[in-house]
């Protein structure tokens, strides 16, 4: 049934090498504090086991999907995959945890992995892309037949042999590529609405679903129908087993609550949260890896929590307790293992289109909860706007040195506005909620989507080079004039413009090919069933949604501001190189061309507020935004690409094979995560990064999200009358036009010592260039990229 | 237009005034404090700073240094001979990598102002502004005066710190642009105020009744530097002087930092503060604190 790697997550930790230097056990120092901060021991204790779990490949998932899809070969897709989602629902085994108040687990230890084995296998390269000290961890941990079964008959192998035009392969271990990420996680990056799950119950669904069929006779509509209905099903039949399991273990109160949430809606706040959790997980059972957010929790229980609150049903002790517990769901949840997590997250506040403060006792309660148990994952943010109540906006700041990093900080002044550009309407817009690291989405209307990329840095290496690349790699023709035929500024950035024009051909064409296979292979009836239209027009959300948001990416936006910034004044101001010597120097990493470097470093760097980058901001953005207009649409609607600024670890990740650049950055080092500045760049205090962030154009340029990160000290958080300044600080940065923020609460002094002393600082959480995780679980580049970024005193 | 000697523009200053403030420091002073946190802020001459880990050795410096005060070191990098160093600052127009740079630099009121102004925003929100500092801001009274009026222009909070040490026609001059003094008090026996700062006491102390009396905001804040002046006699005198002076905005006490150690050998540099004087811990301040407040000093911040 499962497949457990015999490991405790911090014996893996301590076996996998990188942790020389005793990763053996958690910081019984922190763990005590952090235990502290909650008045519920029983949640600490839970949070105590969840840390302590083993890495463990729940193995239920790939068996049955394995074994449905044989057995079902001639029926369509959607309904086989559907069929394979009940029949796990109706076998896999349940599970209580010690402590837990909340039913639904998804594996017998917390963070088990469920292959989702009908996308993609290969190697879970979820870890082997980005931590290569994880490379064939899996190995031998899935069955051969298993693996050989799916090996051209999954998402990925469909698409490898039917759409990109590959051989099939004799057997899964002649697969030595990785898959992308959607071919591991497919969609993700969604919201799904649960407002009318909680109105009508899954029974109400599965009514619409019965009705909508009537008189349809279009196979494929019936199909996402009967798959719809299969899931639904499955989903009532899981939450039912969950009431007969939990009475039979003495919890007759959380059985009552889940037999009652099979079939019929929920009438308190238990019984909402309880079906939310069970949805949640749901949707991610289906195959949704990355990246989903549970509606916005703080308005959808709201009407609960009042009738509860009211009646006398519930106190907000209770409450509390509750929100930690949800907390400890979701990271129970992180089922990729110690080191990466599926960025779950959930948001708390905003306004309403006509800027009334959506705040409310639940948002505080939340906030608190999630705050209280100081992990990595879930993410908390918290939507930011100009009503907002101010004494809540300091709660929030308070609550930052629990995680170091919580809540991460949305403007509803910048993102819907953004939105609307791209044809959302304003009251969905103004509905948004963060998805993952800084992605964007519309609870059941449109989730995020990357469909075509920029690497900025590679075009910039294009045009220093006529085409070739440092190493001759590449070759490109015609695509814009010589290094040397380009006299001005101007010609050497319309030639970087047509590099990345061509570079945005080709990613568009791939994505689209990647979409293609998604539409036909990466379809999710139960999740459809929690967005708008999908039952109405009998369709799968991957046919299409309200909006269809896709969107370009890129990385390294303000490495490219300074390499333009750079190579302007060294080259065609100072005249102190030619493009020929830029090429070679960064070709060299700049060994024997340490002058140039320097010439280079000195240029005006992004991040300092200053006026001379003006100009280049709205340059690169342009270079970009030029291209993608004129070349994206999606298939489904048409609907014009938005942009956004791809993060993750891609920064550190990426900058390992990113040879060294006109900003003087050297080879394989990261490059910039934040839009903010360049790693080491910042040289002129908050308000200048703030400032700077502000002259981009996030309306027109940056519809999908972009990240700043900016770090402070813990004595400014804990002193009242600082931490008032910095919330008069952040105040005006959101006024001006700032998209997003995370506010990393840490000290160098403090870092230095966790690299010294790991034991006492298991508990640290940073944020890592999108995501949070324990700093001691870092590589030491990583690590020494956190201490890099400069601190404001 | 004059110009201002200024060696540092700090934005996002959050200790020196209310709200959210650009300090402008400006260089020269005629006071030597042992502990002065901005040993480069004394002498109002620019100065050379050489920092040895940013250099990479290229040797650009070495053929146009006239008084030949650079030499190599095995590595390459250069030595800074401060006997022959006259500040001129040849090599530093040269040094790409901005190794050797001239801490001191002559700017207009505008270009002060230009920079000043790009947080006008934060000072709004956050009842913020401008600080001038230093160094000691009134030894160059026609540039601040300039500068002051102009910041009022613009509708900005202004304050100015100073130890205090200048003529009464300074304070006259600058009193009507200043909306609150930062007004240094460093020791109350004059022995040990000679000792320490290198200047006599009661000039300062009438310079402070007098802007005092002639009814200027003034918050009156005292460096706390262990070894030196931490003795309860001198919490006493601040305690006394607070209330020969009723009209202070308040009493601060500022903790003791060391990290202007770092900058000693950047400057070639030298102190006579034993490095055995090490920051105040939070209960040291917690308890000076105390002693003021319990002798009914009303304390800021």
């Amino acid at each position: 049934m499962k497949g457990s790697v015999n490991f405790s997550r911090r014996e893996f930790l301590a076996a996998s090498g990188l942790a020389a230097g005793g990763l053996a056990f958690f910081g019984r120092t922190r763990r005590a504090f952090a235990a502290a901060q909650t008045p519920n021991a029983d949640m600490a204790a839970l949070r105590t086991a969840m840390l302590a779990s083993p890495v463990a490949v729940a193995l239920h998932r790939a068996k049955v999907f394995t074994r449905i899809f044989q057995q079902h070969e001639a029926e369509p897709w959607i309904v086989r995959k559907a069929l394979a989602l009940r029949t796990y629902f109706e076998t896999v085994p349940l599970y209580l945890r010690e402590h837990d108040g909340i039913a639904g687990a998804i594996s017998e230890t917390p963070g088990a992995m469920p292959l989702l084995v009908e996308l993609g296998i290969a190697e879970n390269n979820i870890y082997t892309s980005e931590r290569p000290d994880r490379e064939h961890y899996l190995a031998g941990q899935v069955p051969a037949d298993i693996l050989d079964y799916w090996a051209n008959r999954n998402m990925w192998g469909l698409f490898r042999t039917q759409l990109a035009g590959q051989p099939p392969v004799k057997s899964h271990a002649e697969l030595k590529q990785n898959p992308g990420y959607k071919f591991i996680s497919n969609q993700g990056h969604l919201a799904p609405s649960y407002a009318e799950l909680l109105r009508v119950g899954i029974g109400g669904l599965r009514q619409k679903v019965a009705a909508r069929r009537q008189g349809e006779g279009d196979a494929a509509k019936l199909a996402f129908l009967t798959a719809a209905d299969h899931t639904l099903a499955g989903l009532a039949t899981w939450a039912r087993r969950y009431g007969e399991f939990l009475a039979q273990e003495g919890q007759p109160e959380l059985a009552r609550i889940c037999t009652k949430i099979a079939t019929q809606p929920p009438e308190t706040f238990r019984e909402a949260l309880q079906l939310v959790w069970l949805a949640h997980q749901a949707i991610h059972l289906e195959g949704h890896g990355y990246s989903c957010t549970p509606d916005r929790l703080d308005q959808l229980l709201l009407p609960f929590f009042e009738a509860d609150r009211k009646a006398g049903r519930l106190t907000e002790a209770e409450v509390l307790r509750l929100a930690e517990n949800f907390t400890l769901k979701l990271f129970d949840n992180t089922f990729w293992g110690p080191e990466h997590h599926l960025t779950q997250g959930f948001v708390v506040g905003g306004s309403t289109p006509d800027g009334r403060d959506q705040t409310n006792r639940l948002s505080w309660l939340l906030l608190e909860g999630a705050t209280n148990m100081a992990l990595p994952e879930p993410l908390i943010w918290v939507r930011w706007h100009p009503a907002l109540d101010q004494k809540f906006f300091d709660f929030c700041l308070t609550r930052l040195p629990r995680t170091t990093c919580f809540p991460m900080l949305w403007s509803d002044r910048a993102i819907p506005a953004a939105l609307m550009e791209l044809g959302v309407s304003r009251e969905d817009a103004f509905d948004y909620v963060p998805v993952g690291c800084n992605e964007l989405a519309v609870p059941g209307r449109c989730y995020y989507n990357p469909g075509a990329s920029v690497n900025y840095l590679a075009a910039l290496e294009a045009a220093l080079t006529s085409g070739k690349g440092y190493r001759q790699q590449w070759k490109w023709k015609n695509i814009a004039p010589s290094a040397p035929e380009l006299q001005t500024f101007d010609q050497f950035a319309a030639a970087v413009g047509a590099y990345m024009r061509k570079q945005l051909e080709q990613s568009y064409a791939a994505d689209m090919k990647v979409l293609q296979a998604q539409m036909a292979w990466g379809v999710t009836p139960l999740t459809s069933c929690f967005f708008h239209g999908c039952i109405e027009h009998a369709r799968d959300m991957a046919q299409g949604t309200k909006y269809n948001l896709l969107s370009c990416g890129g990385i390294g936006f303000a490495n490219a501001v300074d390499g333009l910034a750079a190579v302007r004044e060294v080259v065609f101001e100072k005249k102190a190189a030619t493009l020929g010597e830029v090429a070679a120097a960064c070709a060299a990493n700049f060994a024997g061309h340490e002058r140039l470097r320097a010439k280079l470093r000195a240029a005006p760097k992004q991040g300092n507020d200053e006026p001379r980058l003006d100009t280049i901001i709205a340059l690169a953005e342009r270079l970009r935004d030029e291209p993608v207009k004129a070349l994206c649409r999606d298939p489904r609607d048409g609907t014009p690409f938005g942009n956004s600024h791809v993060v993750r670890s891609g920064a550190v990740k990426q900058g390992r094979v990113t040879p060294a650049t006109p900003d003087g950055r050297l080879a394989g080092t990261p490059l910039a995560s934040s839009v903010a500045a360049s790693v080491g760049c910042e040289r002129s205090g908050p308000t200048a990064v703030l400032n700077s962030v502000c002259k981009l154009n996030s309306r027109k340029s940056w519809q999908c999200g972009y990240q700043v990160n900016i770090r402070f000290h813990a004595g400014m958080i804990g002193d009242d009358s600082q931490r008032e300044k910095l919330r008069a600080m952040l105040n005006v940065y959101f006024q001006n036009g700032g998209q997003e923020l995370q506010i990393n609460v840490v000290d160098s002094a403090a870092l230095r010592a966790a690299q010294q002393n790991p034991d006492q600082y298991r508990d640290l959480v940073v944020r890592v260039a999108g995501f949070s995780e324990f700093f001691i679980n870092l590589t030491p580049d990583m690590q020494e990229e956190i201490i890099a970024r400069t601190e404001h005193m | 237009m004059s110009t201002g000697r200024v060696f540092d523009i700090q934005r996002f200053s959050i200790h020196d005034g209310p709200g959210i403030r650009t300090t402008v420091f400006l260089k020269g002073c005629p006071l030597r404090c042992l502990w002065c946190s901005n040993p480069e802020s004394l002498d109002p001459k620019p100065q050379l700073s050489y920092l040895a880990a940013t250099c990479i050795a290229c040797g650009a410096c070495f053929p146009v240094c006239k008084p030949g005060a650079l030499t190599k070191d095995a590595a390459g990098k250069a030595v800074v001979d401060r006997a022959r160093c006259t500040n001129c600052g040849d090599c530093v127009a040269v040094c790409d990598a901005q190794a050797l740079e001239l801490v001191g630099r002559d700017m207009t009121v505008s270009e002060v102002m230009d920079v000043v102004l790009r947080d006008r925003d934060y000072y709004a929100q956050s009842g913020g502004g401008l600080t001038l500092s230093g160094g000691e801001p009134l030894l160059q009274p026609e540039f601040v005066e300039e500068l002051l009026h102009a910041a009022h222009n613009q509708g900005l909070h202004c304050c100015v710190e100073t130890a205090g040490y200048a003529g009464c026609e300074v304070f006259e001059r600058l009193k009507r642009g200043v909306d609150l003094w930062l007004f240094d008090y460093k020791e109350s026996d004059p022995h040990l105020h000679t000792k320490f700062t290198g200047r006599e006491r009661e000039t300062i102390v009438a310079r402070l009744s007098q802007l005092h009396d002639s009814g200027a905001k003034i918050l009156l804040r005292c460096p706390m530097i262990p070894q030196c002046n931490t003795r309860p006699d001198h919490l006493d005198g601040i305690a006394a002087l607070a209330r020969q002076l009723p009209k202070l905005v308040g009493v601060e006490l500022l903790p003791y930092f060391d990290l202007w150690r770092a900058k000693l050998p950047r400057f070639g540099l030298t102190t006579a503060l034993p490095d055995t004087v090490k920051p105040p811990t939070r209960e040291q301040m917690k308890t000076w604190n105390d002693h003021l407040r319990g002798r009914g000093v009303r304390l800021a911040g």
